[in-house]
C-alpha cells in the first residue's frame, strides 16, 4: 500500500545531497505510519501514486524547530492540490527527538498535522476528478504561482475552487464538448479587470493548443470580490466564460482522430479494445473482470515486466523498436473495478501497441481497455 | 572705503551655501519620496520593522536606489528562507512589484541584519558555484587515481539485475607507475573502438567527445570538450589524434589518461589537402582511380562523407558495447500525439547546446525498479536532465520522474564533466515553428528544475516573432529528395551532401536556420499529407544527418 512517504531512501539520499541535512528512517517510519493512517481518515482518498504525499522542498532547506512539540514544514501533495504541510511531532517521555535521532521509540513520539486544517484536506481530497480547472497534471498551487510570479495576479486556491465546478458545466452547456483530460485550463492570465462584472483571463488547453478565453463574475449580493479573496460564500457569485471557440476545439480534438492511430488490426481480443488516441503520454482506462482488483499488484508487475522485456529486445538492436521511457499503474479512487495505466511510450512505435494488447488477451484480465 | 573684493567673496560664500543648500533640497526631495514609496510598511512584523530601519540607513541609499527602479516593496508576504549560503539564521526575501527580490540575512544570534539584492546574491551565488565547480573537478581528478567502493546501505540498488558492479569504481594501481596506453595506436579501430563526436555547436567552434579506448587489457572512457573548427574536413584519425594532442587543453575532461609530452602515439593520416605543410607523406585515399566510376563528389566531399560514416560506425560499435547510461538520436512514431513536439524541442536543444543528448537511459528508473527508464533530454557536460511534458500531462509527473531519474543517475551513471548529475537548469523559453499549422507555434518552457513542458499557441498571441518554415519552393526540394530516398534508403550521408552541393540556395538557407526548422519542415510533409516518410524510425537521423551535412559543407 502507498503511504505519504513511499521511498524514505530517496528522502534520506535527497535531504542529505541536497540540503546537508540528515534524517533518519526511522524517525521517517515513525511519522509514516501515523501520518499516513490520519491522513486517510480525514481525506477518504486512497494515496494512489508513488509522487503523491509530504514532499521536501527543492528550493530550500525544509524550516524545523525544536521544542516540548517541534514542527517540521514540507509539502504535501495531494492529486490536485500541492498544500504547505507543518507536521508536528511531541513525545509522551518529554523528550526532544530530532530528525535525525536513530533511536525513536515510536510509542512514545506522536506526530500529527499541525496545518493544513482537516477541513482543507477534506475539501481538496474531493475535487472533482474531470473538470476545467483542477487535475493533477497542473496541480492549483502551480497555476497560482505562476499567476503571481509571471502575470503579477495574486489569486487564492479558494477563490478557483468556487470558480472550477460552475465553469465546468458552463463550458460543456456552452460547446457541446465534454470536459476530459484533454481540455483543461492550464494557466490564469492577465488582464483582470475589477467592477461589477469583473474578468481575468484563462489559457484554456484544447489538446495542447492554448486559447485565451475570459472568466466573468458577478455578485448577487453586489460585493465585488477579488481572485485573491479567500472563505466567501461561493454561492453568492455566478461566473461563466466568454470567448469560446467550439469550432475551433473541436478542429484540435480531431485532429489526429483523421489519421489511423494503430495500423493493424486484432480479432478475436477477450476483452473491448478502444483505441481514442495514442499519446506520447499515454492513458489507459482497464475495466477489470471479476475478482482482478485484489490482484493489482500482480497485474501491474506483469506488464512492466513485459515492458521491461521489450526495452531489453530493442536495446539489443541498438534501440530499433524504440524504448519505453517509464509506465505506472494504479487503481482508481472511487471506482475499484478501475485499473489506470500511465505510459511515457518515448521512442515506441505500433509494434508496442500490438505486442501490449496481446498481453492483456493472455492476462485474461480486462473487461475493457480504453486508450485515450 | 569697503573692500569689493571682500564683499565678493562674502557673496560668494553665501551663493555657495544657497547652491548646497538647493543641491541638498534637491536630494531630500527625490529620496523621502522613493523611500516612502519604498518603506511603506502598515504591519506590526518586528522584524520587517527592523529590515526597513536597517534600509533606512545612509549605507544603503545605493542599495534603495537600486530597489526603487523596480518599484515598491510587498513587505507583507516575505519568503523565508533557511539555505546553505547563509547559515547563520534565516533569510527573509522581500519581492518587489517586478518580481525582482532582495533578501534580508538575519544573524541568529547577533540579530545583525545583511541586505543582499539580487544582482548581489547572483554575483554571490556565481562564485559559490564556481568554487563548487573547481572542488568537484578536483575531486574527480583525485577519484580517477583511486579505488572506490560504494558502501552506502541505503543503496541496496547496487544489487539489482542490470546494475552489477556500476556502485563500484577500480582503478588500477597500476596506472600510478606506468600508463598501459602509451603505445596506443589512434588508427587500430580495435584500440579505439568506439569514437563519438558527440555535438558540434556554438557557431562553428566547439565538440564535445568521447573515447572508448582498449590496450594491454585495459578499457577507459575519455570524455573531453574541445573548441575545433568544424569547416576543417578531417578524418576520423585526425580529429583524434587532435583531441588527444590537446586534451591537457579540453574545458572539462579528466585527465587521468594524459600522456607524457614525449610520448607520441601512433598515427597514420590518410590524407591532407594538396599542398597543406601539416603533415608528412600523405596518402591518396582508396578508390577513385583506374577505370573506377567517376564519383560525382569532390575529394574534400568525399572526406566528409566518410567522416559522417565513420562517426555513424563509431555510435553503433558504442551503442553495441552497451554501456550502462547513454542517450541516442533515435525517435519514435510521428503519428502519435506528442512525438513531434518532443522531436522539435529535443532536437532544438541536442544541436544547440553543448554535450546534449535525448532518450538517456538510467538503470532501475524504470517502472519495474529494475531495468532502465529514460530521461528525455541529459546533458553529459553540465550534467542537466531534462522531461519533457505536454502542458495537460503537467509538472507534477514530470517533476516526480526527473527526481528518480537524477537521483539514480548519480548512482549508476558516468559522472558527466560537471562532476554531478541536476535537475536541468537555465532552460531559456523557446518559440518553436509548429509544423503543420501555419498558425501555431510551439510554446516551450521550464516551469521547475528539471520540468520542460509544451503548449500550442496561436502566432498571433506570440510574444516573438514566428520563425517561419522553409520557403515553399525549397521545401518542397528537400521533400521531393526524401521521397526519392525511400526507395532506396541507402548511402544517406553520400546522396545528402550531393544534394546539398547541387543545391546551395537550400544549403545556405539551412545553415542560417534555427535546427529544429529542419524537422519542423520535413514534418510538414507528413502532417499535410504529403508523404510517409515520418512513418520510420531513421527520420529524425536523416534529419540529423542534413544538418550535420549543411553546417559542415
Amino acid at each position: 500500500m502507498l503511504t505519504l512517504i513511499n521511498d524514505k531512501r530517496m528522502y534520506v539520499s535527497l535531504l542529505s545531497k541536497f540540503q546537508q541535512m540528515k534524517i533518519s528512517m526511522q524517525f521517517l517510519e515513525c511519522i509514516d505510519e501515523q501520518l499516513t493512517r490520519q491522513y486517510l481518515a480525514i481525506t477518504g482518498c486512497k494515496i494512489t501514486k508513488a509522487w503523491y504525499g509530504l514532499q521536501i522542498p527543492h528550493e530550500h532547506q525544509p524550516v524545523i524547530s525544536y521544542g516540548e512539540t517541534s514542527t517540521m514544514v514540507l509539502g504535501l501533495t495531494m492529486p490536485q492540490h500541492t498544500l504547505e504541510a507543518t507536521i508536528a511531532w511531541r513525545s509522551k517521555s518529554g523528550r526532544i527527538y530530532r530528525i535525525s535521532d536513530e533511536d525513536i521509540d515510536c510509542n512514545d513520539l506522536e506526530c500529527y498535522f499541525m496545518t493544513p486544517s482537516e477541513k482543507i484536506m477534506q475539501r481538496w481530497g474531493q475535487m472533482p476528478d474531470k473538470s476545467l480547472l483542477f487535475w493533477e497534471g497542473l496541480t492549483m498551487d502551480f497555476k497560482i504561482s505562476y499567476a503571481e510570479k509571471d502575470q503579477g495576479l495574486k489569486c487564492s486556491a479558494y477563490f478557483f475552487e468556487c470558480v472550477n465546478r460552475p465553469i465546468s458545466n458552463y463550458f460543456e452547456k456552452s460547446t457541446g464538448i465534454k470536459v476530459d483530460h484533454n481540455i483543461k485550463v492550464s494557466q490564469i492570465i492577465s488582464p483582470y479587470e475589477k467592477g461589477e462584472v469583473s474578468s481575468i483571463g484563462l489559457s484554456l488547453s484544447v489538446m495542447n493548443f492554448a486559447f485565451p478565453v475570459k472568466l466573468c463574475w458577478r455578485s448577487r449580493s453586489a460585493a465585488i470580490y477579488t481572485p485573491s479573496d479567500e472563505d466567501f460564500d461561493c454561492s453568492d457569485v455566478e461566473f461563466w466564460l466568454e470567448d469560446l471557440q467550439p469550432a475551433y476545439y473541436m478542429k484540435q480534438i480531431n485532429l489526429y482522430k483523421d489519421t489511423p492511430q494503430l495500423p493493424f488490426a486484432l480479432k478475436n481480443l477477450n476483452y473491448q479494445l478502444t483505441v481514442n488516441l495514442i499519446q506520447t503520454d499515454c492513458r489507459m482506462e482497464m475495466v477489470l473482470k471479476k475478482g482482478m482488483a485484489q490482484r493489482e499488484v500482480e497485474l501491474l508487475e506483469r506488464i512492466y515486466s513485459f515492458i521491461d522485456s521489450y526495452n531489453d529486445n530493442s536495446e539489443k538492436k541498438h534501440r530499433k523498436y524504440g524504448v519505453v521511457h517509464n509506465a505506472n499503474g494504479y487503481l482508481d479512487q472511487n471506482r475499484e473495478n478501475l485499473l489506470h495505466l500511465e505510459i511515457d511510450i518515448g521512442s515506441v512505435g505500433p509494434d508496442f501497441f500490438k505486442k501490449l494488447f496481446k498481453l492483456f488477451n493472455d492476462m485474461d484480465a480486462f473487461e475493457s481497455v480504453t486508450v485515450d | 572705503m569697503k573692500n569689493p573684493l571682500k564683499k565678493t567673496g562674502r557673496l560668494g560664500i553665501v551663493l555657495m551655501l544657497v547652491f548646497g543648500l538647493f543641491l541638498s533640497s534637491c536630494k531630500k526631495e527625490i529620496y523621502p519620496s522613493l523611500k516612502k514609496d519604498l518603506l511603506g510598511y502598515q504591519g506590526s512584523n518586528p522584524i520587517v520593522q527592523d529590515v526597513i530601519a536597517e534600509l533606512k540607513k545612509p549605507q544603503h541609499n545605493e542599495l534603495l536606489r537600486r530597489l526603487g527602479q523596480h518599484g515598491s516593496i510587498n513587505w507583507n508576504d516575505p519568503k523565508i528562507l533557511l539555505t546553505t549560503s547563509f547559515p547563520d539564521g534565516l533569510s527573509m526575501r522581500f519581492y518587489s512589484a517586478d518580481s525582482n527580490y532582495f533578501d534580508a540575512r538575519i544573524n541568529a544570534q547577533t540579530k545583525a541584519i545583511q541586505l543582499l539584492d539580487r544582482t548581489q546574491l547572483q554575483t554571490e551565488a556565481a562564485k559559490a558555484n564556481a568554487q563548487m565547480q573547481q572542488a568537484s573537478i578536483a575531486k574527480a581528478k583525485q577519484m580517477g587515481r583511486k579505488t572506490t567502493s560504494n558502501t552506502d546501505p541505503n543503496w541496496p540498488l547496487c544489487n539489482q539485475p542490470g546494475a552489477e558492479g556500476m556502485c563500484q569504481q577500480t582503478i588500477d594501481a597500476e596506472l600510478e607507475i606506468r600508463d598501459p596506453f602509451y603505445d596506443l595506436d589512434l588508427s587500430n579501430r580495435e584500440q579505439v573502438y568506439s569514437f563519438v563526436q558527440t555535438k558540434l555547436f556554438y557557431g562553428d567552434f566547439f565538440a564535445y567527445f568521447s573515447l572508448a579506448l582498449r590496450n594491454r587489457g585495459y578499457e577507459r572512457y575519455v570524455y573531453g570538450a574541445k573548441w575545433i573548427n568544424r569547416r576543417e574536413v578531417k578524418t576520423r584519425e585526425e580529429i583524434i589524434f587532435d583531441l588527444w594532442n590537446a586534451y591537457a587543453e579540453t574545458i572539462y575532461g579528466w585527465n587521468y589518461l594524459k600522456l607524457p609530452q614525449t610520448v607520441m602515439p601512433k598515427m597514420k593520416i590518410l590524407w591532407v589537402e594538396p599542398g597543406s605543410t601539416c603533415c608528412p607523406a600523405p596518402q591518396k585515399p582508396v578508390g577513385g582511380g583506374g577505370g573506377a566510376i567517376p564519383d560525382p563528389l569532390s575529394e574534400r566531399d568525399r572526406l566528409l562523407v566518410e567522416r559522417l560514416i565513420a562517426e555513424d560506425d563509431a555510435e553503433d560499435a558504442f551503442l553495441a558495447t552497451k554501456p550502462i547510461c547513454y542517450g541516442t538520436g533515435r525517435t519514435g512514431n510521428v503519428k502519435f500525439n506528442g512525438t513531434i513536439e518532443h522531436w522539435l524541442i529535443q532536437f532544438d536543444y541536442v544541436t544547440t547546446v553543448a554535450g546534449g543528448v535525448r532518450e538517456y537511459s538510467i538503470p532501475t528508473a524504470g517502472s519495474s525498479g529494475i531495468r532502465a527508464g529514460y530521461a528525455d533530454i541529459a546533458n553529459t557536460i553540465t550534467g542537466d536532465m531534462f522531461e519533457i511534458k505536454s502542458v495537460k500531462t503537467g509538472q507534477g509527473a514530470a517533476f516526480s520522474d526527473i527526481v528518480n531519474y537524477v537521483s539514480l543517475a548519480g548512482r549508476f551513471c558516468p559522472p558527466p564533466s560537471s562532476g554531478t548529475w541536476r535537475l536541468g537548469m537555465g532552460y531559456t523559453t523557446r518559440y518553436l515553428k509548429y509544423p503543420g499549422d501555419l498558425g501555431s507555434v510551439l510554446m516551450v518552457w521550464s516551469p521547475a528544475p528539471g520540468v520542460v513542458l509544451y503548449n500550442k499557441i496561436a502566432a498571433s498571441n506570440s510574444p516573438v516573432p514566428v520563425p517561419v518554415l522553409l520557403p515553399d519552393n525549397l521545401a518542397q526540394k528537400i521533400k521531393d529528395f526524401i521521397k526519392s530516398l525511400t526507395i532506396a534508403p541507402v548511402d544517406l550521408e553520400r546522396k545528402i551532401t550531393q544534394f546539398l552541393r547541387n543545391n546551395p540556395d537550400v544549403r545556405n538557407y539551412i545553415k542560417a536556420a534555427a535546427a529544429a526548422l529542419i524537422i519542423a519542415t520535413l514534418a510538414e510533409d507528413f502532417l499535410t499529407g504529403g508523404g510517409g516518410i515520418f512513418n520510420d524510425a531513421a527520420s529524425f537521423n536523416l534529419a540529423r544527418i542534413m544538418w550535420r551535412v549543411a553546417s559542415t559543407i
